[in-house]
């Protein structure tokens, strides 16, 4: 009978228009959740009928929930121990032949998998401004990484943040990224967004962890700042990043997270309070919103505090 | 007064306001009674139940005082939050979204804007009608189709000339070979309840699967597809009646139902001024 549902369709789709306002998201997730009483679950389905947003809307609301693909274990053959016996040898006779000192403090996490090969300018290294601020150091291995086409060397030196009191094994040496796009103005502009069109991305994730992208956000792994810290705020101006959360912990790196910083934001004997909400940059002006309704800025990147 | 706890409560409020402090457990998160009474209050004003009593008690006192705290900027409430919503919000974003990046940046706008940052906290529209993690997911939801939208109006136009969109041609409706059958059809869906409405439009306009319109409905498929048979056969029913209430004998109705519709005439302009009557909520501002 298809002239008959051409017929239904062509008229409900004349009728298409509602006069009454759309319902609310608190109504639309009350209805699709069966939460409304007969008379107003009525005029709500009235409108939807008539409202093809509102059913757009409904249906996205109403969608499966989709499986997060989780790391999957691999039952191996049992001929690959031989493999992995003779590959345990290799790795013995190679930890014994003598070399520098790696890197310590490790703080990176890989979450989905590994970074693509590593393209950085090594830049000597500038002496620290004079510090007036209480840091608590925190260093990491510089594995940061993107494609030759998402990163430039810059050969010209790395700009040392007056912050950074560079005292870890991998202070010899820092690389540096070239931002290639117009930094990140405020949390609500940088979460989740580019730093540099198909360069690094920053994000904080569900856990409240720094997250940080190389490959345009098809994997993320872990960015360790600061031990036990829930973020709720990030920055990114180019290589230069600020995050803040849970407590008043704020941390900086100007290495794109090779290294970190915690900057403890006071003024005299008046310190932050609150968690930090926002994370504002403009014009190398610093400005902090907490939770507690507090405005923090300072004019010297994180050096004194207003 | 009474008393809640160590709280005085005003003689002022309804003595269920009270049990619902209690059970909302808002004192725990700083929310002083008067506060959460004048939340309940203001729901009143914006939803005019017909029983305020059974509204009160049918909200999510729970989550709403959990809500409305962290747009208070309590810490505690802020901490309770992370921990119970904050993973939900990626997975819900993906199964809209259905795409891990535009997930993600979902998210984090979402919870961007529910901290608020100096601004008003977008929790602050939470009003306890469903659950707090529906409504996140409604949000997500309107956030995706305002994204979509804004990515279509970015289509540059000479990708639209690529797509010849200039040369597409006016798309009219065919007219119905007969005056009468338009105001029989009319009729007939007009009598309709609002969800039997809603699944033939969600059917024959939006074509949208059984399975989806269960979901939409939280019914089971096989209950969708009884009701749209039997919705079907009513509606053709009534528009035979209808005609023949016009003037229209049995035989001829049947042919009309039969007839080519290509021919319907309907006026574009006109129905596309209807169907902008109301704006969408999301681009009206503020939520209520």
């Amino acid at each position: 009978m298809p002239e008959f549902d051409e017929v239904l369709r062509s008229t409900l789709k004349s009728k298409a228009a509602s006069n009454t306002p759309h319902p609310d998201p608190d109504l639309l997730s009350a209805f699709a959740e069966q939460a409304l009483k007969k008379e107003e679950r009525a005029a709500v389905a009235m409108h939807i009928s008539l409202c093809a947003e509102c059913r757009e809307l409904l249906s996205l609301v109403s969608a499966e929930r989709v499986p997060i693909a989780m790391p999957q274990h691999v039952r191996w053959p049992a001929w690959t121990a031989a493999g992995v016996a003779m590959a345990a040898g290799c790795a013995l006779v190679y930890l014994s032949i003598p070399r520098s000192k790696p890197p310590s403090n490790a703080v990176l996490v890989a979450r989905n998998a590994p970074p693509p090969a590593l393209e950085v300018a090594i830049a000597p290294e500038k002496q620290p401004a004079p510090r007036k601020l209480k840091t608590a150091k925190r260093a990491s291995t510089p594995v940061p990484a993107a494609t030759p086409n998402e990163m430039q060397a810059d050969p010209s030196p790395a700009p040392t943040s007056a912050l950074v009191n560079r005292a870890s094994p991998a202070q010899d040496r820092e690389f540096q990224m070239v931002p290639s796009a117009p930094a990140m103005k405020s949390f609500q502009q940088t979460v989740g967004a580019k730093a540099a069109a198909p360069s690094v991305r920053w994000s904080i994730d569900a856990f409240a962890e720094l997250q940080r992208s190389f490959d345009g956000g098809r994997t993320w792994e872990s960015v360790h700042a600061a031990d036990g810290a829930a973020f709720r705020a990030l920055a990114v101006d180019g290589a230069q990043i600020w995050a803040g959360g849970s407590g008043g912990i704020f941390v900086h790196s100007s290495d794109s997270g090779a290294h970190w910083d915690r900057i403890v934001v006071a003024d005299g004997d008046r310190s932050l309070t609150g968690a930090i909400a926002s994370i504002t940059v403009s014009a190398g002006h610093l400005d902090l919103a907490t939770s507690s309704g507090e405005r923090w800025t300072s004019a010297d990147g994180g050096m004194h505090w207003k | 007064m009474m008393m809640v706890g160590a709280v005085d409560m005003p003689d002022r409020f309804p003595h269920c306001f009270a049990d619902l402090y209690r059970k909302s457990g808002a004192q725990k998160f700083g929310l002083a009674f008067e506060e959460f009474a004048a939340i309940l209050e203001s729901l009143r004003a914006r939803y005019l139940p017909a029983d305020p009593k059974e509204f009160f008690q049918n909200l999510r006192v729970e989550d709403l005082a959990l809500a409305r705290s962290c747009a208070r900027a309590s810490d505690t409430a802020w901490n309770v939050f992370v921990e119970r919503f904050r993973p939900k919000l990626y997975p819900l974003a993906l199964s809209i979204a259905r795409d891990e990046t535009i997930a993600r940046e979902l998210a984090d706008c979402l919870y961007a804007d529910l901290f608020g940052g100096g601004r008003v906290s977008r929790l602050e529209s939470y009003g306890g009608r469903g659950s707090l993690e529906g409504w996140l997911k409604t949000v997500l939801a309107q956030q995706y189709v305002d994204r979509l939208r804004t990515g279509r109006n970015l289509v540059s136009f000479d990708e639209q000339v690529e797509a010849g969109v200039q040369f597409a041609g006016r798309s009219e409706e065919p007219a119905l070979m007969d005056a009468r059958l338009e105001p029989a059809t009319d009729a007939a869906l007009a009598a309709l309840p609002a969800e039997d409405r809603l699944i033939l439009a969600s059917y024959y306009l939006d074509r949208r699967t059984l399975a989806e319109i269960a979901r939409m409905l939280g019914v089971h498929e096989s209950t969708v597809s009884r009701r749209l048979d039997k919705i079907t056969a009513s509606v053709r029913k009534a528009i035979l009646k209808g005609l023949r209430e016009r003037g229209v004998n049995a035989r001829e109705a049947e042919q009309l139902l039969h007839s080519d519709v290509r021919e319907l005439n309907l006026d574009v302009a006109a129905r596309l001024t209807q169907e902008s009557i109301s704006q969408p909520f999301y681009r009206k501002g503020p939520l209520r």
